[in-house]
């Protein structure tokens, strides 16, 4: 049975685009142009997953609202804020209601597409045993690329799957300099530089949460960040 | 300038607006004058005042004088009635006069002058050659030269008595020898002459008595008759004369004779012979006894007036207290008086110690009446001043004089005195101006009073205005200046808090309301490029998507150049878009970015390491300091603003020429400089090129930059508290950017 995506976006053109190549791709998608529409039909069938706008039409953080009140009635949907607002503090706040990942309207169709399938890998994922094969070990760090979990000292990181792509990339050979440029292609990320500095922050945060003495991501100024070997 | 977003420019090219010339002309009157202005109208009270107190005075002096007039008027008419009395001195008047000055105290006979009033004149003086006896031997005596004065006599007159006074010159007295007595001598002459005498003629109509004075020694004196009928002396006999009363004392150049005779002794006229013994001795020695009839010759004889009973009677009903009345006849001899014009109302009332001062300031600042005065007129015998001279020549007159000294001024009214049509004498009443006076020096001080009270409520008025305007005024220039930072940026949003309602708090609204809808400006052409950013995201993810969905789609290969070409545009797009919210999205990362003491040299060596290991095709020369340099900041700021100053230097560098860093410390900063040679700046835009969306790159290629990339360096150097600026290399070989930062005060260890 293909995949149901919900996509809440007040601007019609774009939402055509999404749900065209989505269906392209197999996906059986609806799209919703308002915030009460999307609730009302929302409210009783949960899709897959959902991409949603912040501002709808009048309603400035209406999107912001939507996720709450999906969040109140199912905390494992997959929710991805896709948004024209780029600032920290959206970012922050979509995310720590509960939203998978925020991406910025820059993103690409492909990269969308790429972050949708990882999304859905994650969840076929956790669903299957481990793999020994797919696990990298570094030290304290543990990566399960199949299932797109990273544990550090055996505690679970948790990360969005842009995060997870970043460290994936950085600690896959420790003391190697990623520089931006190859983290924003290996992390199928489309930001700009500062957007990797924050992603960087935000991930040391996560990681701090477990152990407040983590420093293994570390900044090489003028080129970039490598994972400290041991 | 590459974009058409331009910053916003102060409006230096906006036409002024004309003022109004010609129609409805308002001469600019400053602030200043205007106070000016203001503070001249307190001075105008006193102005004011005095013009009115001196119109007062004129008042008053035209009432005191045509009041005098009218009193000297009455007086003159009330001295018609006595017309007789006027006609008479005037007849009796005969050859010289002389006035026996009134009195109301008997002078005590002691042959001092100390008692008797002060201005009684001498009645007439006798000079050396007067002297019977000597003027015909022409000789001069005791070493006196010819009409020098040899006696002084003074006259004075009480109801009953005359009283005269004699100062004698003489160098030889000669007292009266009482062992050689009248009988023994041979010759009168030669008893006569053996001592000094004075000898008083009291002359009637038909009959003339001599009273010989003399003394033995000073003291009381004797004074005998002389009955001198026949002319001669040799038959002279003497009796005593009882009622004439005197006494001899000697002064410093001769002797003094007070006497005091009856007044029934001396009828009419008077005159008064001085008996030199040594002179006559010494004249009759020199010329043989030639002018024994000479002595004999009486002396210059007077007639004694003196004032009229009845008109004295008459003038006493006009008693009054600062007037005095004269009556005068035509020959300006006083017939009557009466004096009270220091007699005045000078108040002195009890005072508090303030007003004392405050009198006391007065008395010092202003004409004070006083009765105190040189009264040159005081009991005069004979008045000749103009005003009486206008009387007797038939005008009524008045005048103003001041007194000697000049401490009052008198008026004088004059009035003649007719009888069927002819002037017989004239009535002068005077006054002192001190009533007038006082008048006005009583207008004076209320209104110095009422001036300085008006003085200075106006003054603290204004000056608790000025100081109330001018410390709004000032509280408003802070406000101000403390809005807008150096570089014109809104810098406190804080309203301007006043409670008072009038225009400068309006105008401080105003001011606050400017601001603020400034910084909203400000704030919106601030956030201006994160917001185009964000609007244009939307259609650019339109057309994005739309390409993006081209190109899943089967396309003809011809079609697919443009869409390359469109995704192509799309992209640089996406750039611009980018690097317009980086500056808004680093705005708000600079406040809340956390600092820390960093060593810079440590950062930008490795830095520069990582930089060139990153771009092998660029050479850094690097000549950092050998110390480590340490500055408070965040070393993912620094780091950033580095990538921005490299990039740049990148970017405009000549191909095969390496970028500089040197890192120096001068003066409590960090000095960094990154120069890369290459194109140069204008000067005319060395100070703008940090500004934003301002940029260079005019001729480069591939330019999707805003302008902002040294923009953010300015933000980043100004939130480590340092400045930086560009300037062209000495050789005009390219261009070096200069970061001046704090250094920190510890060192991280």
């Amino acid at each position: 049975m293909a995949k149901t995506i919900a996509i809440v976006e007040d601007e019609k053109a774009i939402s055509d685009n999404y749900s065209d190549m989505l269906s392209k791709q197999g996906y059986s998608v609806k799209t919703y142009a308002s915030r009460p529409e999307a609730w009302k039909a929302l409210e009783n069938i949960l899709p897959d997953l959902i991409l949603l706008d912040i501002g709808l039409g009048d309603e400035i953080e209406g999107g912001f609202d939507l996720c709450r009140d999906i969040r109140a009635i199912d905390s494992t949907v997959p929710i991805i804020f896709l948004t024209a607002r780029d600032s920290d503090l959206d970012l922050i706040s979509g995310l720590r209601l509960g939203a998978d990942d925020y991406l910025t309207k820059d993103i690409s169709l492909p990269h969308l597409s790429a972050r949708i399938a990882a999304i859905f890998r994650r969840m076929e994922a956790l669903k299957q045993p481990t793999q020994k094969e797919q696990l990298i070990k570094h030290g304290d760090l543990e990566i399960d690329n199949s299932r797109m979990l990273i544990k550090w000292k055996g505690n679970l990181v948790d990360l969005t799957v842009t995060e997870f792509w970043m460290v994936y990339t950085i600690a896959k050979r420790p003391g190697h300099v990623k520089s931006r440029e190859q983290l924003m292609k290996d992390a199928n990320i489309f930001v700009d530089d500062n957007t990797i500095t924050s992603h960087i922050k935000r991930i040391r945060k996560k990681f701090a949460v477990t152990d407040a003495e983590f420093d293994m991501v570390e900044t090489v100024y003028g080129m970039g960040y490598r994972w400290k070997s041991e | 300038m590459e974009v058409g977003v331009k910053p916003p420019t102060t409006d230096k090219k906006r036409p002024q607006k004309n003022r109004p010339q010609l129609n409805g002309f308002r001469p600019r009157i400053s602030l200043r004058v205007k106070l000016f202005l203001l503070l001249i109208i307190p001075f105008c009270i006193p102005l004011i005042g005095y013009s009115f107190v001196k119109n007062l005075e004129q008042f008053l002096r035209d009432n005191e004088q045509s009041l005098l007039t009218n009193y000297s008027r009455l007086a003159a008419t009330v001295m018609g009635n006595h017309a007789d009395d006027f006609v008479a001195s005037q007849q009796s008047a005969t050859g010289k006069s002389i006035y026996a000055y009134p009195i109301n105290f008997q002078p005590l006979l002691d042959g001092y002058f100390d008692e008797w009033p002060k201005h009684i004149k001498p009645a007439f003086s006798i000079l050396a050659n007067e002297i019977p006896s000597v003027a015909s031997a022409n000789l001069v005596q005791d070493g006196l030269v010819q009409n020098e004065v040899l006696a002084d006599t003074f006259l004075t007159a009480d109801s009953r008595y005359y009283y005269l006074f004699i100062k004698v010159v003489d160098n030889d007295i000669r007292y009266f020898n009482p062992s050689s007595s009248f009988h023994h001598q041979t010759s009168f002459h030669d008893r006569t002459n053996s001592y000094d005498r004075i000898v008083v003629s009291a002359n009637g109509a038909n009959s003339s008595t001599n009273y010989v004075i003399y003394t033995a020694a000073p003291g009381n004196v004797f004074a005998r008759i002389l009955k001198n009928k026949d002319g001669t002396g040799a038959n002279e006999q003497t009796t005593n004369e009882p009622r004439i009363n005197g006494y001899w004392e000697e002064s410093s150049n001769g002797y003094n004779l007070e006497l005091k005779i009856p007044k029934s002794l001396i009828p009419n006229n008077l005159s008064i012979s001085v008996f030199d013994a040594d002179a006559l001795i010494k004249a009759t020695d020199e010329t043989n006894r030639i002018k024994t009839t000479a002595e004999k010759a009486p002396a210059e004889s007077y007639s004694i007036s003196s004032p009229s009973i009845p008109l004295q009677k008459a003038i006493s009903d006009f008693n009054q207290d600062g007037l005095r009345y004269w009556a005068i006849n035509t020959n300006g001899t006083v017939l009557a008086a009466i004096d009270n014009i220091k007699n005045g109302d000078i108040n002195s009332e009890r005072e508090s110690i303030l007003t004392t001062v405050r009198k006391s300031i007065y008395r010092f600042i202003l004409k004070q009446p006083t009765s105190n005065f040189a009264d040159s007129q005081y009991g005069s015998s004979h008045i000749s001043d103009i005003s009486s001279k206008k009387a007797l020549a038939g005008i009524p007159f008045q005048s103003w004089h001041p007194t000697p000294d000049n401490r009052a001024v008198i008026l004088s009214a004059a009035y003649p005195v007719k009888k069927d049509g002819s002037v017989i004498g004239a009535v002068i009443v005077e006054k002192t101006s001190n009533k007038i006076l006082s008048l006005q020096n009583k207008a004076m001080e209320r209104m110095i009073d009422i001036s300085i009270l008006a003085f200075l409520i106006t003054l603290t008025l204004l000056i608790y205005l000025t100081t109330h305007i001018s410390r709004k005024i000032l509280r408003l220039q802070r406000y101000t200046n403390n809005s807008i930072s150096k570089d014109g940026r809104i810098i406190s949003d804080m309203p301007f808090v006043d409670n008072a309602n009038d225009e400068i708090t309006d105008l401080a609204h105003n001011f606050s309301n400017m601001i603020d809808r400034v910084s909203q400006y400000t704030s919106y052409l601030e956030n201006m490029s994160g917001r185009l950013s964000h609007e244009l995201k939307t259609p650019l993810a339109i057309v994005s998507s739309s390409l993006d969905n081209i190109s899943m789609c089967e396309v003809p290969e011809d079609i697919k150049i443009y869409h390359q070409r469109a995704s192509e545009g799309a992209h640089r797009l996406k750039q611009m878009l980018s690097a317009m919210s980086e500056a808004t999205r680093l705005e708000k990362t600079l406040e809340s970015a956390p600092s820390d003491i960093i060593d810079i040299k440590e950062l930008l060596s490795s830095y520069c390491e990582g930089y060139q290991s990153c771009f092998e095709s660029i050479t850094i020369e690097s000549c950092l300091s050998e110390k480590d340099i340490h500055i408070v900041g965040n070393k993912d700021l620094f780091a950033q603003m580095l990538d921005k100053i490299f990039g740049n230097a990148v970017d405009f560098h000549k191909a095969k020429t390496p970028i500089k860093v040197q890192l120096d410390h001068n003066n409590g900063y960090a000095v960094m400089a990154i120069s890369n040679q290459g194109k140069t700046i204008l000067p005319e835009n060395v100070s703008e090129i940090f500004s934003p969306m301002v940029s260079m790159r005019k001729n480069l290629e591939n330019s999707n930059h805003l302008g902002l990339g040294l923009y953010i360096v300015k933000l980043i150097c100004k939130y480590h508290q340092g400045h930086v600026y560009a300037e062209n290399l000495q050789d005009k070989s390219g261009v070096c950017i200069y970061a001046h930062l704090p250094l920190s005060a510890i060192k991280s260890s």
